[in-house]
């Protein structure tokens, strides 16, 4: 189990700033997930803890020992990092066999033969792939490939994995297969995993923490259900999601010690905040109460568009200019252009401020 | 702040430089830059001084020079004085004149043929397809002696074709030597060029592209001329450009077809300004080449460099719905049979009837013999030539031209994996950038006038080499030099496709950077580097304008031996060993192709 930790990093490519002044500390044994849009940084920080980038300023820390320091001029090459790394596109030596790709690193570290004939023997029976040593990569399944690629991470008992979107050319059924399968094999392992990811899913479905980046920057480090329930900021709010949270422009007027927001064609009353001025009220599908009868409190709207997904009914409501996304779990019918009603839980609301996009009250 | 200090503060970024210019892509990059600039950059350079000081052969048109200092005398002799009209200004609109015709012609008769191979239903496509590049694996003046059999007339030497033989009728001479049969001929070698870049390009256009067309209710006429053509236009312009600027520096054709009648192009004159110890002249004509050759390749960047970006392109090859020929199809393969029998087929025939001919001039069946191929030599025949197969002079050149193809082969096709290396590892660095541009400065370089360029730079010793001028060896480095942009940019091709990340895999895993090359970047970059070598070698082996001006008696390959019978009027012992090149070049041909198919075939799958 390895502490990981990043210290003021910056990365440079040419004029673009990949990372700007990252600053992130990696529990041992967690499961820390990089996740943010494409672009946004996250692959370099990996790659800079890998040691296939180096970093243009700062200090990168594995376990307290100094791997990189631009003010020590220390750079430690991947080899000595005691860690794996799976890539996207699984990066298998196609003229290699299964076996010999495994077993590369064993051969590097120059283990002993049996030993390395019986460490890539189980791990392959372990990823279920058991019996295939003298297939090709490419004569197997991509999902069989993906196995592979784990196991060569494995093979060298690394004590930090990095997986860099390794579920992304996947399809995806077993994409969510192997989301259960990654996280048991962290929790036996207990290394400590950096997972690289745009898909919240994934990073909320298997992270002990997630780390949100955009353009280089950190936005938020917490755990999955704190980046969910408490964003951030509003593009932490408006990232993480599926559908995506509902952002309403208000003001927020002061009425005998009481706030109400004024969201156009709406009002939502006693807010619980003391926030004054223009603010975003962002709340998530889920959390919007819908009626079908008219209800004391409820605001009418009309249903624009109704989705149902199985076990849940996607609904967009319109009222005036303002469109809002409805998440209904109860098995109900629901027609197109009718009336509904609809309750804000003023306890499950998160108030933005609008100029700086950050968070001013939570529920 | 202690004095102590400074030393640590000063060590840290230069640990960092260090650590920068020790990875290895960029070591690799430096050498490799370090013998590209000796390899290409200081022969030009050499070049141009040649070109503006004295030489000590001056000494013939000027008094009281001093060999060594300054002059522009070559450039006015050159651009403005008596002689600039035959010397530079003839010769150039000849050149003009051949190489545009010759572009226009092989482009459609390339295009065609491409898209009836790629796009129709015509039967026996593949077949077709191997039997027309057949000529693009053949030296370029192949056919001209063909051409030289068949329509000799009686103006140049005693002898006739068989044309004049057959009718009896005087063949004119336009017909004979000049433009037309120069033209006609290398149309005949080139257009296997532009068949493949055109039938390359139509391959990777995505069919749905068409199929959308035809959705909308165009005709296959429609989508034909305002789909697939442009979209195939950047394609066809470069393989104009191409072609143009290959035509341009070939020399054994214009020198079989024009020499007779005074028919100069420039690598004609150069070729003869350089024999006759006038090597400033001829480097300024090499100049003259070289410039224009760099301004087509500049238009050809700045007219296709937009369109090139049309990312269709770059795809995969779709599999589409062949165009039916319907009625045609019949009449069309009757005429594709007809052309590839002109092109491929009645050449060798020709060139194989007359190697028999005991006399030249009977082409009675009477007169066959095999003396020009095992008769021992009999001074009543040919001033005494013997057979070339008797001849020990023929093995030592088809020693030389096999020895000389092989190591330019494996050189190149290394070099080209650390070039491709170079390149690809560290893409976005001006080092890379400049390492990729400078191995491409030699594509620009008519081959004649490259040749020439390493008459100077060898006649002394150079660097650490010793003075290669009349060895073997300048072959080999000249030779290598000039086959840089073809094997750096197969290297590099090769390089992309292995992508960094199976590179970066073996590093986590610990692989050193030996390691790394041996056992990660070789395997994969294999098949890139066998049909690299498969390049280069039929491109040496067919080699006659890059090496013409530096062979000598000992170091003559079979091209060269080839083009001093035919110079001397000895035209059956030629024919005989340009039958003897062909069989050894499509032996080569296939020899390589079975051995890589078996080689690759297993490993990488698909």
């Amino acid at each position: 189990m390895f502490s990981i930790e990043l210290k003021h990093v910056t990365k440079k490519f040419g004029k673009v700033v990949a990372v700007d002044d990252l600053n992130l500390v990696i529990a041992p044994g967690s499961f820390l997930t990089l996740l943010g849009p494409s672009g946004c940084g996250k692959t370099t920080v990996l790659r800079m803890i890998a040691g296939l980038e180096e970093p243009d300023a700062g200090e990168i820390l594995i376990d307290g020992r100094p791997v990189f320091s631009s003010e020590q001029a220390i750079f430690v090459p991947p080899p000595q990092r005691n860690l794996g790394l799976v890539f996207q596109s699984y990066a298998l030596w196609p003229h290699l066999t299964v076996f010999q790709n495994v077993a590369f690193g064993l051969q590097m570290a120059k283990r002993p033969k049996p030993e390395i004939q019986e460490r890539v023997g189980a791990i392959l029976k372990d990823l279920q792939i058991g019996g295939m040593e003298q297939r090709y990569p490419q004569e197997m399944s991509g999902g069989q490939q993906q196995r592979v690629a784990l196991a060569r991470m494995l093979a060298p008992k690394p004590g930090i994995f990095l997986l860099d979107e390794p579920l992304s050319n996947l399809d995806a059924r077993l994409r969510v297969d192997m989301r259960s399968e990654l996280k048991r094999l962290h929790r036996d392992t207990r290394a400590t995993a950096v997972y690289v990811t745009h898909d919240q899913l994934e990073a909320l479905t298997m992270s002990t923490h997630i780390a949100v980046m955009r353009e280089g920057r950190l936005q938020q480090l917490a755990s999955p259900s704190q980046v969910y329930r408490t964003p951030a900021n509003l593009f932490v709010a408006d990232f993480i999601g599926t559908p995506k949270i509902n952002l309403i422009d208000a003001e927020a007027v002061t009425e005998n010690g009481v706030v109400t927001l004024k969201c156009g064609a709406f009002e939502i009353p006693n807010a619980p905040t003391s926030a004054s001025g223009k603010v975003v009220v962002a709340i998530r599908p889920e959390d919007i109460r819908l009626a079908l009868e008219k209800t004391p409190g409820a605001v009418e709207f009309t249903t624009y568009s109704v989705l149902p997904a199985g076990s849940e009914i996607i609904i967009n409501a319109r009222r005036g200019e303002t469109t809002l996304v409805i998440k209904e779990t109860r098995d109900i019918e629901i027609e197109m252009d009718r009336a509904v009603w609809l309750t804000f839980d003023t306890k499950k609301i998160n108030l933005y401020d609008k100029t700086t996009g950050d968070l001013i009250a939570s529920r | 702040m202690s004095v102590v200090a400074l030393p640590s503060s000063f060590a840290r970024p230069a640990r960092r430089v260090w650590r920068k210019l020790t990875r290895p892509h960029v070591l690799v990059a430096g050498v490799m830059l370090a013998l590209l600039a000796y390899l290409v950059i200081t022969p030009l350079l050499i070049m141009i001084q040649t070109t503006i000081t004295w030489q000590p052969e001056d000494n013939r048109l000027v008094r009281g020079i001093t060999p060594g200092e300054f002059t522009l005398f070559h450039w006015e002799r050159v651009f403005n004085s008596i002689i600039s009209q035959t010397m530079l200004w003839t010769p150039l609109q000849n050149t003009l004149v051949t190489s545009i015709g010759i572009s226009i012609f092989a482009l459609t008769l390339g295009s065609l043929l491409a898209w009836l191979v790629v796009r129709t239903d015509l039967p026996g496509k593949k077949f077709i397809a191997s039997v027309a590049i057949i000529p693009y694996m053949l030296p370029s003046w192949t056919i001209s002696l063909a051409w030289i059999v068949v329509f000799k007339n009686q103006r140049v030497g005693g002898s006739i074709g068989f044309l004049e033989a057959l009718t009896g009728a005087q063949v004119p001479d336009w017909l004979s030597y000049g433009p037309v049969p120069i033209i006609i001929t290398l149309s005949l070698h080139y257009y296997a060029f532009a068949f493949l870049l055109v039938s390359g390009a139509l391959q990777s256009l995505d069919a749905r592209l068409e199929e959308s067309g035809e959705m909308l209710g165009a005709t296959r006429w429609q989508v034909l001329s305002r789909i697939t053509f442009p979209l195939v236009i950047p394609a066809i312009l470069s393989a104009f450009i191409l072609t143009f600027s290959r035509a341009m520096g070939s020399f054994g054709t214009p020198a079989f077809l024009g020499n007779p009648v005074r028919y100069y192009v420039l690598s004609t004159t150069l070729y003869n300004n350089i024999s006759s110890r006038l090597q400033a002249d001829g480097f300024v004509l090499g100049l003259v080449l070289i410039a224009i050759s760099i301004v087509t390749i500049y238009l050809n960047q700045r007219i296709i460099g937009v369109r090139k970006s049309y990312a269709t392109l770059t795809g995969k090859g779709f599999a589409s719905t062949p165009v039916r020929l319907r009625a045609l199809k019949y009449p069309i393969l009757i005429l594709v049979g007809m052309f590839l029998f002109i092109a491929v087929v009645a050449p060798l025939g020709f060139l194989g009837y007359q190697s028999l001919m005991l006399q030249k001039n009977s082409f009675a069946l009477d007169n066959l013999s095999l003396h020009f191929w095992i008769g021992e030599s009999n001074p009543k025949i040919a001033d005494g030539i013997a057979g070339i197969l008797t001849d020990v002079q023929t093995w030592v050149s088809a020693w030389n031209s096999i020895a000389l193809a092989v190591l330019v082969g494996l050189i190149t096709s290394v070099l080209g994996i650390f070039l491709g290396y170079a390149v690809v590892k560290g893409r976005g660095t001006w080092l890379s950038k400049i390492v990729e541009q400078v191995a491409f400065l030699p594509y620009l370089m008519p081959s004649i006038a490259f040749g020439a360029i390493y008459i100077g730079m060898f006649a002394q010793p150079l660097g650490p080499l010793p003075a290669l001028y009349g060895t073997f060896w300048i072959l080999v480095v000249v030779s290598v030099a000039k086959n840089l942009p073809y094997s750096s940019r197969s290297g590099t091709a090769a390089m992309l496709q292995v992508g960094s990340e199976l590179e970066e895999a073996a590093l986590v895993g610990g692989a050193s950077w030996l390691t790394r090359f041996r056992r990660i970047i070789i395997p994969l970059t294999s098949s890139g580097l066998v049909a690299g070598f498969l390049l280069t070698f039929i491109t040496s082996m067919r080699e006659l304008s890059l090496i013409v001006l530096l062979v000598t008696p000992t170091t003559r390959t079979l091209t060269t031996l080839n083009f001093r019978y035919a110079e001397q009027g000895y035209h059956q012992p030629g024919d005989a060993l340009a039958m003897m090149l062909v069989v050894i070049i499509l032996a080569c041909e296939w020899i390589v192709r079975h051995f890589r198919g078996a080689q690759i075939g297993k490993g990488l799958g698909a």
